[in-house]
């Protein structure tokens, strides 16, 4: 049986793991932008990375996912609504990006299926590619800005406690 | 015949072909003096969250009661 003690430590953790995750997730994203600045290979290798972390990501979500989802037409708040269209454009522009990103990738996916780079790249997947990065850039800014409490909330909770185990 | 003209004339959607170029020649290991950009991105990403905090709390918060009475009083 838990402990009244262990459900909040897990609690925590569960906090940190999320907060740091999505950290991450948004440097990931920041650093996705520019291909000169992380070289084609990292981008490539990152790029697939980040489908891991979207992953985790909603799975830490689920329960208001599936929540909201199951009450789809039932009222909500304004808040919640456009929430939930945010969140469904920004999975959409992901699923797009990372999809458009495999069909032109010459370094990560040719190593992974053993396969040959295209030796002609399809401009029409790389432009597809850039227009849904910038998709995501924007609509992942207007989700931090949705869930801005939040991200306030547990960062406090997080470095009170790293500052209070310092003191 | 005048099909074949009409579609001979029509021209192809233009390139971007800056843009192949410079996509052509992708580095394939990170270049520490275009590092600096994705803070860059970074700054990009604050400014959308920051739109986004601005516009959402001007749509999504309830209208003061004193507007609310007022626009109420104004229907009436």
């Amino acid at each position: 049986m838990a402990e009244p003690g262990e459900s909040a430590k897990s609690l925590h953790w569960r906090l940190k793991a999320t907060f740091w995750l999505d950290g991450l997730l948004a440097i990931s994203v920041c650093a996705l932008q520019t291909v000169p600045g992380t070289g084609l290979i990292i981008h490539e290798w990152l790029g697939l990375a980040v489908i891991g972390m979207a992953f985790a990501h909603l799975l830490f979500s689920w329960s208001w996912i599936s929540s909201i989802s199951r009450r789809l037409l039932a009222r909500h708040s304004l808040r919640a609504r456009i929430n939930y269209v945010l969140n469904l454009a920004l999975f959409a522009a992901v699923t797009a990006v990372i999809y458009s990103g495999i069909q032109i990738s010459q370094k990560a996916v040719p190593v992974l299926t053993g396969s040959k780079g295209a030796e002609v790249m399809d401009w029409r997947w790389d432009a597809l590619h850039h227009d849904f990065a910038n998709a995501v850039l924007m609509l992942a800014g207007f989700h931090v800005a949705m869930n801005w409490e939040w991200v306030l909330a547990a960062g406090q909770k997080i470095f009170r406690r790293v500052l209070d185990g310092v003191q | 015949m005048l099909t074949a003209s009409f579609g001979n004339s029509v021209q192809a959607p233009p390139r971007d072909l800056l843009g192949e170029i410079t996509r052509e020649h992708r580095p394939p290991w990170p270049d520490f003096s275009d590092s600096i950009t994705i803070l860059g991105e970074g700054v990009v990403l604050i400014m959308y969250a920051l739109v986004g905090r601005i516009v959402l709390r001007l749509r999504l918060s309830p209208a003061p009661r004193n507007e609310e009475q007022l626009v109420r009083l104004k229907l009436e």
